[in-house]
């Protein structure tokens, strides 16, 4: 084997026989205090009262919306509707006896 | 086994003397694994902490169908890659940043890794270890991390990865391989 391989073997078993490093102590203190600054981020969104008047508003807002959109539909319809009837007539005349209709009327 | 089972009842109802066991006994391996992945004293230390705040918070979520150590290992290691995730791409931004003017500081590479915990005549050795491990596929580097370094048996890699014992030898192999082909280059390229 040559010197070369040698070394790289070493150096690929250099973690043998590698001792466990320890942690700072008080980690558990740590981590509480970590839990801690975690529930004061979190803990307003997380207040059932918060959580209801959002998904209440939410809802609300929702609704306004299908509301508003449902009446604008309606309305655009109405619009068609009376603009067509202006042009249909029940007697099967066309929009071109519309005027016709109308100056006979005036005299 | 049964007393296990029993600690995580324990942990389950909220139990703050049986998270103080967990962590306890846990820390020294948690923080090890950690430092084996990210390389940095500080930043194992964080990622230890953030693995025992999330037992804490997610214990209800462990099913029980491994081994408490296992399940954390898990979160550790995925901690770490997300983390290791971050800093590339905080490195990468920052370095965008730089072109364009801003003042931010570039996330510079920390210098080469000395390991606390390894033998003071392999010191120089496991530095260049450390460097040619990072070119490795996650999966390769985590296998190696955990079999080499922490020390655990073909069939604890495999539980703590999900995996078969011949996927992890076969990972090994592949790992070792292309340590050998790194490790060549970076003596070519040093000596």
């Amino acid at each position: 084997m040559k010197k070369f391989d040698i070394d790289i073997e070493n150096i690929l078993n250099s973690f043998d026989n590698a001792s466990k490093t320890e942690a700072r102590p008080f980690m558990h203190t740590r981590v509480l205090a970590k839990l801690q600054d975690d529930k004061s981020v979190y803990s307003f969104i997380t207040k059932p009262a918060l959580v209801y008047i959002i998904s209440l508003t939410l809802v609300v807002l929702n609704l306004v919306a299908i509301y508003y959109n449902t009446t604008k539909e309606t309305e655009d319809i109405t619009n068609l509707a009376t603009n067509s009837s202006m042009f249909n007539y029940s007697d099967g005349s066309t929009n071109n006896n519309f005027f016709l209709t109308a100056t006979n009327n005036n005299y | 086994m049964e007393q296990e089972q029993q600690l995580i009842q324990l942990l389950k109802a909220g139990d703050e003397r049986s998270f103080k066991t967990v962590v306890d006994d846990y820390q020294n391996i948690i923080y090890n694994t950690c430092l084996g992945i990210v390389k940095n004293e500080n930043d194992a230390e964080d990622l230890a902490q953030e693995v025992f705040v999330q037992v804490y918070q997610s214990i209800n979520s462990f099913k029980g169908d491994s081994k408490l150590l296992t399940w954390m290992y898990r979160i550790a290691i995925s901690k770490c890659l997300d983390f290791e995730r971050k800093k590339k791409r905080k490195k990468r931004f920052g370095f965008v940043k730089s072109i364009f003017g801003d003042q931010n500081e570039l996330v510079i590479d920390s210098p080469d890794f000395e390991h606390p915990g390894i033998l003071l005549d392999q010191k120089e050795n496991a530095k260049i270890l450390f460097k040619t491990l990072e070119q490795l596929p996650d999966n390769q580097r985590i296998a190696f991390v955990l079999n080499k370094l922490d020390g655990l048996s073909y069939k604890e890699v495999a539980d703590i990865m999900e995996t078969t014992v011949s996927t992890i030898e076969s990972l090994l192999h592949r790992a070792k391989k292309n340590l050998k082909k790194y490790i060549e280059i970076y003596l070519q390229e040093n000596q």
